[in-house]
């Protein structure tokens, strides 16, 4: 009982301290920088948290730690009175012994037998000569243990060498950080030796660390206060609940229930926010870290925290601790330059690391950004080479953004030599593995000589997901939203154009794009099984090993067998039961790191929150399971990870093939092809809309349209979106009202505006020849026949600037300001193209200039009167095509910072690895508007990547 | 039966069967048995996980005892039920074929187990107790539960 006592005393006094010593480091940080105007009461709470920490101490009978902590008191109670000045050495001494005391705190059960002279006697020290110099103290203590190495040996207890001999790793494990700060306040250029020899410490605190964390939680009382409303609140819906069943009120139910509902959600939210806590908690640590680090690299590094009060999910908040350590230590070591180079390069010291937090679309931002060297990335794509894991090809053709990424690659390591604070290759590649447990991604934005940006992307929470439900083989499983991409499904009769087999793997043709699939029964290794078209209810095994069995295009090693040729043996006839419309194929596309592929399932259910519970360790080996949930019913049901599944049927290589593949394809049929999709408003107005403008398109409910000042809206995603008819501005027939139209969401100016249509029809991919002749009015670019129909290719853009002209005046105002001198010279021989481009990027706010071939093109950038700032263009064209442009312009017009952007249709690797050659900067496919978008500002904002 | 005299080396088994062999539990390992057995199928797993279940919020994995004495797995039936232990702070459910008694047991009717008991490993039962027509082996929760790790 009584031991049971002193435990229960114990794992508070360990909690107390932790929570006084946490408050100590940034405290005596903060002391330290206003040492000149000092904060007197900022030392008195220091000094109470130590005080504190050693009353108890000392009634536990932790001899050590009130010995420790009695010497701190000296020194902190001179600084209070005055009498000691807090230079950064004594400020240096005071963080040593703060790191000694949690060390022997969370190690309190040895803690006496600790030997603490050297802390002790550089607190004396200090204490009887506080005028004197306290940095000689630190440097004496200093030089003992660069020589030594070993656990640092007071001058006077230098006689007995004994102790040193004796030190048990427990002892020599929390000595080794001191002994490194202490280090450090010598210039490092003197010992870099030393410094690099000597391998890190980094574990002596963090499993410490590591025991405290998640056992209790700080909650506000307010909080707290409204969960046990709420809870009231349960109860007493329950009752009325009980009431309503018993006299079996029909009304009264109905109410309770709707009680029940509202008190569930706000219950559910209350006890959310109770795991919320502000990221700050871990940013905060990072002062000392950057401080520690500055110093033994010699560097000069000021730190910023912006969003310290941005929530996130406790979990998170913990996990994320070890990520970002290593990525600011990494910024540091190599990103920051030493204050000499820096000054040569013209750049301020200090220099500046940012941290910061903020929210975005639903999720937290994290964003580390210094003002360092940058990453080189010739430099990567050489290791990469070096390491030779990597093919020579597969590098040429990656984009400069991926080759940036290949630093979270295991065993990459770009530091010249292994330095304590980095540069082992080990690392990266784990912050990548947590963050993407996580839940999160990352992206680098860096600039050689500029700085570099680290981007973290996280949910808010872990705990409760959207996710899509979905049924393969009657069962359930979840896909967390944050995964997908799109839905798509492939009708029977385009299996045959859609899916392609190249030797054992299928590969699905959407928009350009080869995708890499799978049959989710595959990748869960369940066994087929069909349902007898005739029978229903006997189930039969599926004995067809492959989809693409005698339907796709067959490849064989990359070589195209003519998919219209019949099957020998004649079975591809219109009675084939597999052209029914149950053979349609549904695919989910997902997002898996820099991967997205298609997974085959039998159907999509709905889209649901799900509460996201954890395996058994019996599963532990299976990596195609992120975790369960409970459904609506009261089933379990397997959450998939799209990662897990990745890697477990490698679709790496299936990409790579692909490529080939396309090429070849593309080659063959290299002409413009674009997406549109076909929608109707009535049975003989259908329309045409590219596919690459859209952003999304979303089912709604009439009754929901408000008219407010004359125009249609309707609440969406928390704003008011403004919907269109296409009649409102092209002269068409009336749109047939429908209970539930479509509308078709894009952006205008940075705003999302919304197209109601009637009916969706479908998504084609054409080579359709248009007209823009016959049928060119507002709102309407052109004609052309689909479907054997006369279809309207609608001008989404031409609308809007006809209906709403007040944005296009005042967004061009501020945008001009914005982007007053951007001009961008765009050419293309499609005048279909050529429309659609300048229209999206001229309403972005850039200027467009226009050619109609290399040529022209050529003399334009010769004889224009403005700066032209970037390059779009196609590369198949008359005269002179994109390849000859681009070189003629690097070589002859020595253009060679201007960026140039191919978008075009063809792909593969070669082409893109040609393009390069000549100097184009980034191959597209045509036509992404948001990827293009979002590239040209890269490239405006960037430059080139260095190409000499 | 006779009344147990002393408290302290008498203690009540659950006794069941699974395949063959009629088995039993300390009931004070035992958190419930549970008949409902809607359970779901994780593809990959190991053979002995017959698949996951939703206990009153909590996901639990349910071990197939049959397959991991190595019976052939039934589909389930009636009879069925999961018997829901607490091992290492988790808790998972073992299936077996059908509950049959609870039973007193004193210290001096346990006999160590055999090498094997119809064909199945003796590390799985922690001793046999004698009853009146047949033998029960009492199950060693530990072995079962921990050989489940080192064969995944």
């Amino acid at each position: 009982m009584s031991i049971n006592m002193d435990q229960e005393i114990l794992m508070e006094f360990i909690e107390e301290s932790n929570e006084h010593l946490d408050g100590i480091e940034s405290d005596l940080l903060l002391i330290e920088e206003t040492a000149k105007d000092l904060d007197l009461s900022l030392v008195n709470k220091v000094f109470r948290s130590i005080h504190s920490i050693k009353g108890a101490a000392g009634f536990l009978g932790l001899e050590t730690i009130k010995n420790l902590t009695h010497h701190m008191e000296n020194l902190l109670n001179l600084i209070r009175n005055s009498k000691l000045e807090p230079t950064s050495a004594v400020v240096n001494v005071l963080l040593t012994s703060s790191d000694v005391l949690q060390n022997l705190i969370n190690d309190h059960e040895n803690s006496n037998s600790f030997d603490i002279t050297t802390y002790v006697d550089q607190m004396t020290k200090v204490v009887e000569d506080p005028s004197g110099d306290a940095e000689a103290v630190e440097e004496e203590a200093a030089e003992t243990t660069a020589q030594e190495n070993a656990p640092p040996e007071p001058e006077k207890a230098a006689a007995k060498p004994k102790t040193t001999a004796r030190s048990t790793k427990k002892k020599t494990q929390p000595s080794k950080p001191r002994a490194q700060k202490a280090k450090s306040s010598k210039p490092a250029a003197q010992q870099p030796a030393a410094t690099s020899s000597k391998p890190a410490p980094k574990k002596s605190k963090a499993p410490a660390k590591d025991k405290r964390s998640s056992t209790t939680l700080r909650v506000n009382v307010t909080l707290l206060d409204n969960l046990m409303t709420l809870a009231g609140e349960l109860v007493l819906t329950r009752n009325q609940l009980i009431q309503a069943h018993s006299s079996n009120d029909g009304a009264d139910l109905g109410n309770a229930i709707q009680r029940v509902d509202l008190v569930t959600s706000e219950l559910q939210e209350a006890i959310m926010s109770t795991r919320m806590q502000p990221i700050g908690n871990v940013f905060g640590k990072f002062q000392r870290v950057v401080r520690d680090l500055s110093r033994s690299l010699g560097k000069d590094i000021n730190l910023v925290i912006e969003g310290k009060d941005v929530e996130l999910d406790k979990t998170i908040v913990e996990a994320i601790g070890d990520p970002l350590t290593h990525l600011v230590r990494n910024s540091c070591d190599h990103g920051i330059e030493l204050p000499d180079v820096r000054r040569a390069a013209g750049k301020k010291v200090p220099a500046t690391l940012t941290l910061r937090a903020f929210h975005e679309a639903g999720q937290v931002l994290i964003e580390i950004e210094d003002d360092g060297a940058g990453i080189d990335v010739k430099k990567v794509k050489a290791k990469a080479l070096d390491t030779g894991n990597f093919d020579p090809a597969e590098l040429d053709a990656m984009p400069e953004s991926e080759l940036v990424k290949l630093i979270f690659r295991p065993g990459f390591s770009l530091a010249k030599k292994v330095t304590e604070v980095s540069g082992r290759g080990v690392g990266m590649d784990v912050v990548h593995s947590n963050l993407t447990k996580l839940g999160g991604s990352i992206d680098i934005d860096t600039k050689v000589g500029v700085g570099t940006t680290i981007r973290i992307k996280l949910p808010l929470t872990l705990a409760i997901i959207p996710s899509l439900i979905l049924m393969v083989q009657e069962e359930r499983y979840a896909i967390p939203q944050v995964n997908l991409v799109e839905l798509v499904r492939i009708p029977a009769s385009e299996v045959k154009n859609k899916i392609v087999q190249i030797d054992d793997a299928l590969v699905m043709r959407l928009r350009g794009e080869l995708l890499p699939l799978i049959q989710l029964t595959s990748a869960l290794s369940i066994n087929k099984t069909y349902r007898n078209p005739k029978d229903s209810s006997v189930v039969l095994p599926d004995r067809r090993t492959n989809i693409a069995d005698r339907r796709g295009a067959k490849w064989s090693s990359g070589q195209p067998v003519d998919p219209e040729a019949p099957d020998n043996d004649g079975r591809q006839n219109n009675s084939d039961r597999r052209t029914s419309p149950d053979s349609a194929y549904n695919v989910v596309v997902v997002n898996a790191g820099e991967l997205n592929y298609g997974l085959i399932v039998d159907s999509f259910l709905d889209s649901q929150e799900i509460v996201v519970k954890p395996l058994s360790k019996h599963f532990s080996g299976l990596n195609t399971y992120a975790g369960a949930t409970i459904l609506g019913d009261g089933l379990a049901a397997l959450i998939l990870d799209v990662m897990g599944i990745r890697n477990t049927m490698n679709l790496r290589m299936i990409k790579e093939k692909a490529r080939e593949v396309e090429l070849a394809h593309s080659l063959k049929h290299a002409q413009d092809a674009q997406s549109l999709l076909i929608v109707r408003n009535s049975p003989d107005s259908q329309f045409a809309i590219p596919l690459g403008l859209v952003s999304r398109i979303e089912k709604i409910d009439k009754n929901d349209i408000e008219i407010t000042g004359g125009r249609q809206a309707i609440k969406y995603r928390d704003t008011n979106l403004l919907l269109f008819s296409i009649e409102d501005t092209a002269d068409v027939g009336k749109r047939e009202e429908v209970d539930n139209p479509y509308i078709i969401i894009f952006n205008f100016k940075k705003r999302e505006v919304g197209i109601m249509v009637s009916h969706i029809i479908d998504v084609i991919d054409s080579k359709v020849d248009i007209d823009n002749q016959s049928f060119r009015q507002p709102g309407i670019m052109g004609s052309a026949i689909i479907f054997e129909q006369i279809t309207l290719l609608v001008d989404l853009y031409e609308i809007i600037a006809d209906l709403v002209p007040d944005w296009l005046d005042e967004d061009t105002e501020a945008v001009r300001q914005e982007k007053e001198e951007t001009t961008i010279l765009l050419v293309d021989d499609s005048p279909f193209f050529m429309n659609q481009v300048k229209k999206f990027t001229e309403s972005e706010g850039y200027n467009v200039l226009t050619a109609e071939d290399g040529l022209e093109a050529l003399e334009t950038l010769q004889t224009s009167e403005v700066e032209i700032d970037l390059v779009l263009t196609d590369i198949e064209m008359p005269n002179l095509d994109g390849y000859g442009m681009a070189e003629r312009l690097r070589n002859e017009l020595r253009l060679d910072k201007l960026p140039v952007i191919a978008i075009t249709t063809l792909a593969g690797t070669s082409a893109e690895q040609k393009a390069m050659e000549v100097g184009i900067d980034e191959f597209l496919v045509k036509l992404d508007r948001e990827k293009l978008l979002e590239r040209i500002q890269h490239y405006l904002k960037n430059g080139r990547a260095i190409n000499n | 039966m006779t009344l147990v005299s002393s408290k302290d080396d008498a203690q009540e088994l659950s006794i069941f069967e699974v395949g063959e062999i009629t088995c039993a539990i300390n009931i004070t390992q035992i958190q419930e048995i549970n008949k409902h057995l809607e359970i779901t199928r994780v593809h990959n797993a190991p053979e002995f996980v017959k698949g996951i279940l939703n206990l009153r919020g909590q996901i639990i994995t349910i071990v197939d005892l049959r397959v991991k004495f190595g019976f052939k797995s039934l589909p389930l039936n009636e009879d069925m039920r999961i018997i829901v232990v607490n091992y290492h702070g988790e808790r998972t459910g073992l299936l077996v074929d059908k509950i049959v008694d609870v039973a007193p047991a004193r210290e001096q009717d346990l006999e160590p187990p055999p090498s094997n008991i119809n064909g199945v490993a003796g590390d799985f039962f922690s001793s046999i107790y004698k009853m009146e027509h047949t033998l029960a082996a009492i199950l060693n929760v530990e072995s079962i539960l921990k050989m489940d790790q080192a064969t995944v």
